[in-house]
């Protein structure tokens, strides 16, 4: 079976480069500006022939995007929030979906971001759990959580594996309810501690399904970023702190002493 | 009208029910709030490090769309339109708020002032020696710290920044050195914003600045009331609109007056002119918090109110005072350390 990969998921970038101009999201620390667009995105589609792709919005309509040339574009949809691209392609003997989540800009609709993920985009499906948002993003040595659902259900005792750009591997079991949780891996190369290092990079969460004799492979599609800290230090802004500690102590005696005492 | 508690009790409540709000609001569930429909900027009244909250701090949309959106638009990067609307939407929406709450936000709202107050009553519950007051000199002084903080860090840095004469990491210099930026983000259990950034050196002088600060204004707040609260830009930002408010605080003067300050020992920013102030009926100063509590403590009848369209909401008399002074008394003696010379000693304080 052929894996379809989207954008640059398995490509990390060097440090420097101010990312992908596909679905990489990219952003400054902060607000996100800049890392969703209003214009049209272009989305590199590998092994993708045959393939059926649909655009959901986050009022749960959907449409069929066509490739050309082995990419992808998305027009705006005038919708603000999350929007889900799912790639679905039928293998006869089974199904395989790449699902990747995208953060767009236009109007507020009104529906939570919890309505699209709730909402079955495929028979089996990786969801977010919780999905980033707003300011917060997937980062290296943070643990994230997935739930596995098939027909729209949890589904337990399935081998799940997470794969980055740098090469790493992990494997874990889906829980009773479904869920599983990976640590994303401190793997990007040529970290310099103290320097702030901007580089994201793909990962791909993954798993088989076996029903009715029909394979059913899904993936979840994302991008990470270098845990921040690899330039900030909790010790040392604990004990700069502490140091505003002792000075509020000394300058609280201070005026005690000069403005008087209760 | 009677209450059932009394204003600085229905305060707390009111305090501590807005700080679960704010702090912890993106946790109650997705359809009852803003953020997690919107992500654009629609400022409101938390801090936008905080993942588990439910809106945005005025101050930092303002400083990022400043940096991203004004500065741009006058440079030509982006259409000038679309640079300014933004910007005009944020400030169209803290007024619109502001014309309800006036000054209320920072007296009865703000988690950082909330944090504060409760820092200081645990100070009192200690037995910690508390500063009476700061003196008319010092309060001077200090006043024109949160003007300062305004133009520079909240208007002027991040406008330079978009205008591209400064550095990109200046473009939220007043979100990087905010308390309440630390505050919030640990109370969710996020440690990340109690760091030392070594990225730049804006960056590294920035987190110095910001966690110097943090833990300067705990150990005050032991001591000394709100004595964050006395440099804030929001602080500064209201007392520019104080005049649209809904809400004021009103005095009709006595002769008595003169003789008395009780009003001016009661309020936690040290703001003198409540009591000096003979003539202006709206004594709603830059400094006032809207928290009431010179109208608790005025021993005189309808001397000092806090009014809503003009209609007295609540007002001074000498019944309230004794029994708020009688309840001040009670909370003051049930104190962990007892010191012989302190506020559990039997003076009637008004603190």
């Amino acid at each position: 079976m052929v894996l379809l990969a989207l954008g640059l998921p398995l490509q990390a970038q060097e440090p420097g480069q101010s990312g992908s101009s596909t679905a990489t999201e990219t952003a400054s620390h902060g607000a996100g500006h800049g890392r969703r667009g209003r214009g049209p995105k272009r989305l590199m589609l590998a092994n993708g022939e045959g393939a059926v792709i649909r655009l959901w919005r986050p009022d749960l309509s959907s449409v069929i995007l066509r490739p050309e040339h082995g990419s992808v574009t998305l027009s705006p949809t005038g919708m603000e929030g999350l929007h889900a691209l799912v790639v679905q392609r039928d293998w006869g003997d089974g199904e395989e979906t790449l699902l990747r989540y995208l953060d767009l800009r236009g109007k507020p609709t009104g529906h939570s971001p919890r309505d699209l993920l709730a909402v079955a985009k495929s028979r089996f499906e990786i969801v977010p759990d919780p999905q980033p948002r707003e300011h917060r993003r997937y980062r290296s040595g943070e643990e994230w959580g997935f739930l596995l659902r098939f027909d729209n259900r949890p589904v337990a005792g399935v081998a799940v594996t997470l794969t980055t750009a740098q090469g790493t591997r992990l494997d874990a079991v889906s829980a009773a309810d479904g869920s599983v949780e990976f640590t994303l891996p401190d793997d990007f190369p040529r970290l310099v501690e103290g320097v702030k290092d901007g580089r994201s990079a793909g990962f791909q969460v993954s798993a088989v399904y076996r029903h009715q004799q029909l394979e059913y492979r899904t993936s979840l599609d994302a991008d990470y970023r270098v845990d921040p800290r690899h330039w900030r230090s909790s010790g040392w802004g604990v004990a700069v702190a502490s140091l505003g500690l002792v000075a509020g102590g000394l300058v609280g005696r201070r005026i005690r002493r000069r403005e008087g005492v209760q | 009208m009677k209450l059932p508690v009394n204003v600085s009790v229905l305060r707390k409540l009111v305090q501590v029910t807005a700080f679960v709000f704010l702090v912890f609001g993106g946790l109650f569930g997705s359809y009852y709030y803003l953020a997690d429909k919107l992500s654009g900027a629609l400022p409101a009244l938390s801090c936008a490090y905080d993942y588990q909250s439910s809106d945005y701090c005025t101050l930092i949309t303002f400083q990022h769309q400043l940096a991203h959106r004004v500065g741009p638009g006058l440079t030509g990067d982006i259409d000038l339109m679309s640079g300014l609307m933004p910007f005009a939407v944020t400030f169209g929406t803290f007024v619109l708020l502001f014309v309800v709450l006036n000054k209320a936000f920072c007296g009865w709202i703000c988690p950082l002032g909330t944090f504060q107050e409760l820092l200081n009553m645990l100070g009192r519950k200690l037995g910690l020696r508390q500063t009476e007051g700061l003196s008319r000199n010092t309060v001077q002084r200090l006043r024109p710290v949160k003007w300062l903080l305004l133009l520079l860090l909240v208007f002027g840095f991040p406008l330079l920044t978009g205008l591209g004469w400064l550095d990109h990491d200046l473009r939220d210099p007043y979100c990087k050195i905010c308390p309440s930026r630390i505050l919030t983000t640990l109370a969710t259990g996020n440690g990340g914003e109690l760091t030392l950034d070594q990225a730049s050196p804006v960056t590294l002088v920035l987190s110095l600045a910001a966690d110097f600060l943090f833990g300067l204004m705990i150990a005050l707040a032991l001591t000394l009331r709100q004595p964050f609260c006395r440099i804030c830009p929001m602080l500064a930002l209201h007392a520019v609109f104080r005049k649209i408010g809904l809400l004021r605080l009103v005095k009709q003067a006595t002769p008595r007056c003169d003789r008395c300050g009780l009003c001016a020992r009661a309020c936690p920013m040290d703001i003198g002119e409540i009591h000096t102030e003979m003539e202006k009926r709206d004594v709603t100063f830059d400094d006032c918090t809207l928290c009431g509590r010179c109208v608790e403590f005025c021993p005189d009848r309808e001397v000092l109110q806090l009014r809503y369209l003009g209609l007295p909401l609540f007002s001074s008399s000498p019944e309230y005072f004794k029994r708020r002074k009688r309840a001040q008394l009670h909370w003051d003696r049930n104190t962990l350390l007892h010191r012989p010379d302190g506020p559990a000693a039997g003076r009637a304080g008004a603190k």
